[in-house]
C-alpha cells in the first residue's frame, strides 16, 4: 500500500510541474507583448522599465520559468491590474482565498448530488434493462446532458426565480441579512468554510451509516437504523450551527446556491448514471454473480453486495475525470448567476485582460483538480484490494 | 488423403458486397438492434439536410440582401421582430433572419465538430497504438504523462485562458480541441484496447510470418482498435460544439462571425434574455439552443449505438 | 427413492434465427450417494442441464418437462423457493473457479455469506469455525480464510469453491468441469479429495466433463450427451468396455491413452450441429459411419440393451467390435530414427525475467523461466516438450522461433547445410524456415482478415513466389489441411469457422511457406476430444510428407505419446528427462516424470491408479540455493540431494535416454514404477 501511495505522490508531483509549466507557457510565452501580461498598462514608462528589470521580464524563457517557480514557492501570485471587477494592486492570492471556498461549496454540492442520483438511478435502470424503466430515465438524461448550459441556466432562472418566485435572481447574498454581521467584521469565508466542512462531514457520515447498515437483511430494521443515522446527523449539524449564530447566513447561501446547483446537476446527472448502468451491466455478467445466485442469496443481496460493489470501481475512475468537467461547468454557471467564485473571476479577468488574476485562477484550478485526483486514487485503493497489493 | 474433410455446402465464391456484408453485417445488426444508434443516425440526417438546404434557398427563394446570415438585414419593423411568414423565426436585433442564421450556424457547428473529431481520433489512435506497442518505453511513459495532464486539466478553463492570450478562429479552435482531446483521455482508453490486441496470439503469428513492427501496427493493431476510436469520435464532436458555443456565448471568440453560441450571445449581451424578456424573445435563444441540443444528442446517440457494437457485454441478451 | 428424477426435460433459447434447442427430452435418475457423470463435447447441452437443475437459466430460456428433487417438483418453483433450495440442498461447483470469486471480498467472507444466507441465526464466530473446518477438509490452510481471491492459486481457488459448495451440507453437488483448467498433478489431488469427500458424506454428485478418463475414475453411472440429448446411459463399467452408441465409441477411439498399445486415433469429421438448425432424424447421423436412410429421417428413441444400459441408436455397435477402449487399428510403429541429422541444437539456453519490485522498480527477483536447456531435434523428428503451467515450456518454444531472445546459451539451426547460430541468420530466411502454431484457435487468427488473407500473409510479407502464384499455393494448402472446397473457405472470416477448422487454418498458415521446423504450442488443448484426433493425425501426416521437424509442446502425456518420437520433460525451467517416447513413458527415471505419469487419469473404470505420492507445494525442504528444483516435492529425495547443486542432464543406462537426477546416477534406486 505504501508503495502505491508513494508512486502516486511522485506522479502527482510530476504532474504539478507540468501544470505549472503549462500555465506559465500559456501566459508568458504566447505571442504578444509579454509585458502587458504582467505589468499594469497604466504604469508610467520609467517605473515600467524598473519593473521589467525587477521582474526579470527581459531575461530568456527558462530563467523566467525559474523566477516564476520561485515566486510560486513564496506564495506570490502577483497583483491584480486595476480593471472593472478587481481592485488594482490587490494580491492575487488574496482574491483566490476569498473566492475559492465559494466555488468549492458549489462544487461539493454538485458532485455529491450528481453521484448520488447517478449511482441510485444507474443501479435501478441496469436492473431493469430493456424495459421502459430503463428507457425513460436514459432518454431524459441524454436530452438534459446535451442541453446548452447557459440556456438551461436562463430557463431555470426564469422559471424558478421569476415565475415561481422560489429563489433569488442570481447573486449570492441577501444584503439585508448579511449587513449586521459584516459590520461586525464578518468575512464571507467565515461562513463558507464551515459550510464546506459541514457538507463534507455530513456526506461522510451518511456514507458510513449506509455501509454499516448494508448487511442488515430485514428491511424494517435497516430503514429504521438509517433514519436514525440521518436524524442524528441533521440534529448535530443544526445544533452546531445554532451555536455559532450564523445559521441564517448559511441558509441564505443555500437559498442562493440552489439554482446554480440545480442547473449543473440536471445537466450532469446523466453521465454518472450511464456509467453506473454500463458498469452494472458488465458486472452482472461476471461469473461470480452466477455463483452468488447459486449460493441462494436474495436478488437484493446479489445486486447490492456483488454487482453494485464491483460496479463501483469504474465509477471511481469516472469520478476523477468528472472533476474537471464540473470545474468547467462552474465557470459558466457562476457567471450566469453572478456567483462570485473562481469561475466568475476567470471569465471577468480574461474579458478585462487582467492577466495576473487569470493566471492565478487557472493555476489554482489545475492544482485543485490534481489534488482531487490524488484523493480519489487513494480512495480507490481502499475499495479495490487488488490495487493495494499490486 | 486427409481423414477429415469438412464440407460446408457448395457456396459459390463471394463477391465484394457479400464479403462486406459478412464482415460488417454482424456489427450493423447489433447497431440497428440497439435502436438508439438508428435514432441518432436519423436525427443527424435530418439536421444535415436542414443545413444543406440553406445554400439552395439563398440561391433561389431568398434574397441575399435580406437573408444573408452575416450581412443581410431588414429595417422595416421594430427589432428584434417576432416570427412571421416571411421570416419564420423572426429577426435578430440587427435585422437578420434568424432561420437563415440558424441554418448557417448548424453547418458551421457540423464542420467544426467533425474536423475536431477527425483530428482527435487520428491522433488518439496513433498515439494509443504506439504507446501500447512500445509499452514501458520512453514513448509510452511520455504519452501517458501527457494524457494524464490533459485528462486532469479542465479543458474549457484552458480554452478560456487561451482565448484571452491569443485570437482564436474556428479552424484553430478545432485543431486545439482536436489535439487536447486526442492526446487526453482517449489515448488512455485506446491504449488499453490496443494493449489487449497486442497480447493476442495473432500478433505473434504475424510476427512469425515475417511482419515488421510497422506491418503489425498498421495491418493488425489499428484495424482492431478503430471501432473504439469511432466511438470516441462521436463524443469529441459534442464537446467541440459545446466548447465553441460556450466560448462564443461569453464573447471570447472575436474572430468568429456566426455560430450557434454567437446567436445567443448577441441576444444576451443586448439584454433580451434577462428576466421576463426571456419568454417574449424566445425565438432568439430557443432555435440555437435547441439546435445545439439536437445536434449533440444525435452524435451522442450514435456514439451509444457504437458502444454496444464495441462492448459486447452491454448488449441485450438476444 | 431417487434423489433426483428428471423426466423429459427440454430447454430452448430464443436466439436470432429461431429457437436453439439446447436440451431435448432428457431423462435420468440419480440415487442418493451415487455419482452420475455427464460426458459430452462443446455444445452438447451439459452446462445448460446444470443450470436448468439449479433454476439458473437466463430469462431468454424456456423449459418444459419435470424435475423432482427429494420428492418435490422443482420446475415450478418461484425465485424465493429456489433461494432456499440453492446452496443448501443442492449446490454447484462451477467451471472456471478462477472467476467464481468476487475480487473485492476475502474468500472466507464469501463462504460465510453462503452459510448465513441459509442459517441466519448462526453467530458469526460459529460460521467462521465451520468455514475453517471446511477448509481443512479440502486441504486448505485455515489461515488463508481472510485472504483475497487474487492471492490464491488456481488449485486453491478450486478447493475453496468445493468448500463453499459443501458449506450447508447439501445432498446433491453438481460439478461442472471443475478441473478443466488445472494441471494434471493438481487435478489428480483435487479428484482424490472429491472422491474422498463424496464417499465420506455419501453425497450424490452430478459430474460434468468432457474428459473420458476422469469420468472413468469417478463415476458410477455415465450419461453421454450429444446435441442436447442423452445418447447413451449406463453403468460406467459397461459404457467403457462395451459402448453401444457410435458416438461413445468414437469418443473412446479418439482419446489417446498412456496405457495399452500405441494405435492410430480415429477422429470424428465435422462438428457438433447447430442447435437452431439441427439435422433431421438422428442428430449424429452426418458424422456417423453407420448412418443410413432411417437415421436421416427418424430420431431414435432410447432403447434398453443388456444390463439396463440405455442407448438411442438405430444401429448400435455390434458386440464383437465392442472390445473396449483398446480397440486397436493398426498400431502406429514408432518411427525409429537411428542416425538422424540434427536440425536444431540447443545448448545451455536460458531466459531470465527480472521481476521489478521496490519503489523505484529496481530488480529484486530474477525468475529463471528457462534454465540451462540442452537438447537436439533431428530432421523429420517430433520432439515433445512436456511440462505443467509455469514450467517454461512456452517460453522455451518462443525462444526457438525468435519471438524472444535467450539470456544465455545459444540455439543453432541447420538451414543451409551447416549448423549456424540463430542470431547470425538473416531474419527473413529464418522466418521462412521456422514457424509456429499457437494454442488458441480463437485468438491466433486476426478477426478482421479473411482466411485467404491470413494464409497468404507470410507469402506476401516474405515475398515468396510471384504474386499470381501465391493464390494457388493458398488453395492447395487449404485442400491439404482438409478445408475443402478451398474457394468457399478462402473468403470466410474466422468467426464463421469452428475451433477445429480454425486450427487447421493456423496449421495451413504455418505450413504454406514449407518450413523445416515448426514449434507447436499445445495445438489441441483447446479443442474438443473428437476433433483433436483429426488435428493430430493431420500434423503427423504433414510431418511425414514434408519432412518437417516439430517441437510439440504439451501438458498432456497421452498426446505426446501419440504424436512424438522423443520426449523432453521440463520442470520449473529445467529439462529433467529426455529420451525416446516409449522409453521415457514405460521406464521413467526422474521422480517428476514418474509422478506425472502416475497422475494421468486412465479411461478404464476397473483400474485403480496408485497415489503419485508427491508432497504438496512447499512442504518439503529446499536445500541450498542452487539445489535440485524438484527437491521440495520429491518423494524419493534423500539428504544429499539438498546439499548438491542441481543435477546435470546425463546419459542413463537406457539407450538415448538422459535424466537429471542424483538418484538415477549409476548405482541408485528408482522409486515408483508403472505396473
Amino acid at each position: 500500500m505504501t508503495k502505491y501511495l508513494f508512486r502516486r505522490l511522485m506522479q502527482s508531483a510530476l504532474l504539478l510541474v507540468l501544470v505549472v509549466t503549462a500555465v506559465f507557457l500559456i501566459f508568458q510565452v504566447m505571442p504578444g507583448d509579454i509585458t502587458t501580461m504582467i505589468i499594469d498598462p497604466e504604469t508610467p514608462p520609467e517605473a515600467r522599465q524598473a519593473l521589467i528589470e525587477r521582474l526579470g521580464l527581459d531575461r530568456p524563457v527558462h530563467e523566467r520559468l525559474v523566477i516564476y517557480l520561485g515566486q510560486l514557492a513564496r506564495g506570490d501570485l502577483g497583483s491584480a491590474f486595476p480593471t472593472a471587477t478587481f481592485r488594482g494592486g490587490r494580491p492575487v492570492t488574496e482574491i483566490i482565498i476569498e473566492r475559492l471556498p465559494r466555488t468549492i461549496i458549489l462544487f461539493v454540492a454538485v458532485v455529491v448530488l450528481n453521484y448520488l442520483i447517478g449511482f441510485l438511478l444507474g443501479r435501478q435502470i441496469a436492473w431493469r434493462r430493456g424495459t421502459a424503466g430503463e428507457f425513460v430515465p436514459t432518454a431524459i438524461g441524454v436530452v438534459l446532458h446535451n442541453t446548452f448550459t447557459p440556456v438551461a441556466g436562463l430557463v431555470l432562472l426564469w422559471l424558478f426565480s421569476l415565475q415561481f418566485r422560489l429563489f433569488p435572481f442570481g447573486g449570492w447574498q441577501d444584503f439585508a441579512i448579511w449587513r449586521p454581521f459584516i459590520e461586525r467584521g464578518l468575512t464571507s469565508n467565515d461562513v463558507f468554510v464551515p459550510m464546506i466542512f459541514s457538507a463534507t462531514f455530513m456526506t461522510l457520515w451518511a456514507l458510513l451509516v449506509f455501509r454499516a447498515t448494508a448487511r442488515m437483511e430485514r428491511r424494517s430494521i435497516r430503514r429504521a437504523a438509517r433514519a436514525l443515522g440521518v436524524v442524528v446527523c441533521a440534529a448535530g449539524a443544526a445544533l452546531w450551527w445554532e451555536r455559532t449564530g450564523l445559521m441564517p447566513l448559511a441558509f441564505d447561501v443555500v437559498h442562493h446556491m440552489a439554482l446554480p446547483v440545480l442547473t449543473l446537476v440536471l445537466i450532469g446527472f446523466a453521465s454518472p448514471m450511464l456509467v453506473m448502468r454500463d458498469s452494472m451491466l458488465e458486472s452482472m455478467r461476471e461469473d461470480f454473480v452466477l455463483t452468488a445466485r447459486a449460493k441462494g442469496l436474495s436478488q437484493r443481496a446479489v445486486r447490492n453486495h456483488h454487482v453494485a460493489r464491483t460496479a463501483l470501481l469504474p465509477i471511481a475512475t469516472s469520478f476523477a475525470l468528472s472533476v474537471a468537467l464540473v470545474v468547467d461547468g462552474a465557470v459558466i454557471t457562476e457567471t450566469l448567476f453572478s456567483w462570485p467564485g473562481m469561475g466568475h473571476a476567470l471569465l471577468r479577468a480574461v474579458g478585462e485582460k487582467n492577466y495576473p488574476v487569470a493566471m492565478g485562477v487557472v493555476l489554482t484550478a489545475g492544482v485543485a483538480v490534481l489534488t482531487a485526483h490524488l484523493i480519489v486514487d487513494l480512495l480507490y485503493a481502499l475499495i479495490d484490494p487488488r490495487v493495494r497489493h499490486a | 488423403m486427409p481423414d477429415a474433410i469438412v464440407a460446408v455446402g457448395t457456396a459459390p465464391s463471394l463477391g465484394v458486397w457479400d464479403r462486406a456484408r459478412l464482415r460488417w453485417g454482424e456489427n450493423v445488426r447489433i447497431f440497428v438492434a440497439g435502436r438508439i444508434g438508428v435514432a441518432g443516425v436519423a436525427l443527424l440526417v435530418l439536421i444535415a439536410l436542414f443545413a444543406l438546404v440553406h445554400p439552395l434557398l439563398l440561391a433561389t427563394v431568398w434574397d441575399p440582401q435580406i437573408y444573408d446570415p452575416m450581412g443581410g438585414f431588414t429595417r422595416d419593423t421594430a427589432l428584434p421582430a417576432a416570427p412571421s411568414w416571411t421570416h419564420p423565426l423572426g429577426l435578430s436585433r440587427f435585422g437578420r433572419d434568424v432561420l437563415s442564421q440558424l441554418m448557417y450556424s448548424v453547418r458551421v457547428a457540423f464542420g467544426l465538430g467533425v474536423f475536431a473529431a477527425a483530428i482527435s481520433v487520428s491522433v488518439g489512435t496513433l498515439v494509443g497504438c504506439l504507446a501500447a506497442f512500445y509499452r514501458d518505453t520512453l514513448v509510452d511513459t511520455l504519452f501517458m504523462r501527457l494524457a494524464n495532464f490533459f485528462m486532469i486539466f479542465p479543458t474549457f478553463t484552458l480554452l478560456v485562458a487561451l482565448s484571452g492570450v491569443a485570437a482564436i478562429d474556428l479552424t484553430r479552435l478545432a485543431i486545439i480541441i482536436g489535439l487536447m482531446g486526442g492526446l487526453g483521455g482517449i489515448t488512455v482508453v485506446l491504449k488499453a484496447r490496443a494493449l489487449g490486441v497486442t497480447v493476442k496470439p495473432f500478433i505473434d503469428a504475424a510476427r512469425i510470418a515475417g511482419g515488421s513492427d510497422l506491418h503489425l501496427i498498421v495491418r493488425h493493431v489499428i484495424p482492431n482498435v478503430l471501432p473504439l476510436s469511432f466511438l470516441y469520435m462521436m463524443f469529441t464532436v459534442t464537446s467541440a460544439i459545446f466548447a465553441e458555443a460556450s466560448l462564443s456565448f461569453f464573447g471570447l471568440l472575436p474572430n468568429v462571425r456566426m455560430s450557434l453560441g454567437l446567436m445567443i450571445n448577441e441576444a444576451y449581451t443586448a439584454g433580451y434574455l434577462g428576466g421576463p424578456l426571456l419568454a417574449r424573445y424566445w425565438y432568439l435563444w430557443v432555435p440555437p439552443g435547441l439546435a445545439i441540443t439536437l445536434l449533440c444528442a444525435a452524435f451522442y446517440m450514435i456514439g451509444r449505438g457504437f458502444d454496444e457494437v464495441v462492448n459486447p457485454r452491454l448488449r441485450e441478451r438476444s | 427413492m431417487s434423489l433426483l428424477e428428471v423426466r423429459n426435460l427440454s430447454v430452448q433459447y430464443r436466439v436470432r434465427g429461431g429457437q436453439a434447442r439446447a436440451l431435448r427430452d432428457v431423462s435420468f435418475s440419480l440415487q442418493p450417494g451415487e455419482v452420475l457423470a455427464v460426458v459430452g463435447e462443446s455444445g452438447c447441452g451439459k452446462t445448460t442441464l446444470a443450470l436448468a437443475l439449479m433454476g439458473l437459466l437466463p430469462a431468454t430460456a424456456g423449459a418444459s418437462g419435470s424435475v423432482t428433487f427429494d420428492g418435490r417438483e422443482i420446475t415450478t418453483l418461484d425465485e424465493r423457493a429456489w433461494q432456499t433450495l440453492r446452496g443448501r440442498e443442492m449446490s454447484m461447483v462451477f467451471q472456471g473457479a478462477m472467476n467464481a470469486w468476487n475480487p473485492v471480498y476475502p474468500v472466507g467472507d464469501q463462504i460465510v455469506e453462503a452459510i448465513q444466507a441459509h442459517e441466519p441465526d448462526l453467530r458469526l464466530t460459529a460460521a467462521r469455525t465451520r468455514v475453517a473446518e471446511l477448509f481443512a477438509s479440502v486441504g486448505l490452510s485455515a489461515s488463508r480464510m481472510d485472504s483475497f481471491p487474487h492471492e490464491y492459486s488456481g488449485g486453491m481457488k478450486q478447493r475453496a469453491v468445493i468448500a463453499m459448495a459443501l458449506a450447508c451440507g447439501p445432498k446433491l453437488v453438481i460439478a461442472d468441469e471443475p478441473t478443466t483448467a488445472l494441471d494434471v498433478i493438481v487435478q489428480d489431488r483435487i479428484l482424490r479429495e472429491l472422491r474422498r469427500i463424496q464417499r465420506e458424506r455419501q453425497l450424490a454428485m452430478l459430474y460434468i466433463s468432457h474428459d473420458m478418463a476422469v469420468v472413468a475414475e469417478l463415476a458410477d453411472v455415465v450419461a453421454v450427451m450429444y446435441a442436447g440429448s442423452i445418447v447413451e446411459i449406463g453403468r460406467a463399467s459397461q459404457v467403457f468396455t462395451r459402448p453401444t452408441h457410435p458416438y461413445t465409441g468414437a469418443l473412446l477411439a479418439a482419446a489417446p491413452s498412456l496405457r495399452g498399445p500405441r494405435r492410430q486415433l480415429r477422429g470424428l469429421g465435422g462438428a457438433p450441429p447447430s442447435l437452431v438448425d439441427a439435422p433431421s432424424g438422428c442428430r449424429f447421423h452426418p458424422r456417423c459411419a453407420a448412418a443410413d436412410d432411417t437415421c436421416h429421417v427418424a430420431d431414435p428413441p432410447p432403447t434398453v440393451h443388456r444390463d439396463g444400459l440405455l442407448a438411442a441408436c438405430w444401429h448400435p455397435l455390434p458386440v464383437s467390435s465392442r472390445s473396449g477402449a483398446w480397440a486397436s487399428d493398426t498400431a502406429t510403429p514408432a518411427a525409429v530414427l537411428s542416425t538422424v541429422e540434427t536440425l536444431v541444437d540447443v545448448t545451455g539456453a536460458g531466459r531470465l525475467f527480472n521481476a521489478k519490485r521496490g519503489l523505484f522498480r529496481r530488480t529484486h527477483d530474477v525468475v529463471r523461466a528457462v534454465d540451462d536447456a540442452t537438447f537436439e531435434v533431428g530432421r523429420g523428428e517430433a520432439l515433445g516438450l512436456v511440462g505443467e503451467s509455469g514450467s517454461g515450456k512456452t517460453t522455451l518454444g518462443r525462444l526457438l522461433v525468435r519471438l524472444d531472445e535467450a539470456s544465455s546459451g545459444h540455439v543453432r539451426i541447420r538451414l543451409d547445410g551447416q549448423l549456424e547460430r540463430m542470431g547470425d541468420i538473416d531474419r527473413r530466411t529464418f522466418r521462412r524456415h521456422v514457424q509456429m502454431i499457437f494454442q488458441d484457435p480463437y485468438e491466433s487468427l486476426n478477426p478482421r482478415m479473411t482466411i485467404g488473407q491470413i494464409i497468404a500473409e507470410p507469402l506476401d510479407v516474405l515475398s515468396i513466389d510471384a504474386p499470381g502464384a501465391r493464390a494457388d499455393r493458398v488453395v492447395r494448402m487449404l485442400e491439404r489441411v482438409g478445408l475443402s472446397p478451398a474457394a468457399a473457405f478462402s473468403s470466410r472470416y474466422p468467426h464463421e469457422l469452428s475451433g477445429g477448422q480454425r486450427q487447421r487454418v493456423a496449421i495451413a498458415r504455418a505450413m504454406v511457406v514449407e518450413p523445416r521446423f515448426v514449434v507447436a504450442d499445445e495445438p489441441t488443448s483447446m479443442l474438443d476430444v473428437s476433433v483433436r484426433a483429426g488435428i493430430m493425425e493431420l500434423m503427423i501426416g504433414l510431418k511425414r510428407e514434408l519432412g518437417i521437424s516439430y517441437l510439440y509442446i504439451t501438458h498432456d502425456l497421452s498426446v505426446a505419446r501419440h504424436v512424438c518420437d522423443r520426449i523432453a520433460v521440463i520442470y520449473r525451467g529445467k529439462i529433467v528427462e529426455v529420451g525416446d517416447v516409449e522409453s521415457v513413458l514405460q521406464r521413467p527415471l526422474h521422480p517428476y516424470t514418474q509422478a506425472l505419469i502416475a497422475s494421468v487419469p486412465v479411461p478404464d473404470p476397473s483400474y485403480r491408479r496408485p497415489d503419485p505420492g508427491l508432497k504438496a507445494e512447499g512442504a518439503g525442504a529446499n536445500g541450498i540455493a542452487d539445489a535440485c528444483r524438484f527437491l521440495s516435492r520429491c518423494p524419493a529425495a534423500v539428504a544429499t540431494c539438498g546439499s548438491q547443486p542441481h543435477p546435470a542432464l546425463l546419459m542413463s543406462r537406457a539407450p538415448r535416454h538422459m535424466v537429471a537426477c542424483h538418484l538415477a546416477e549409476p548405482g541408485s534406486i528408482d522409486a515408483h514404477r508403472l505396473p
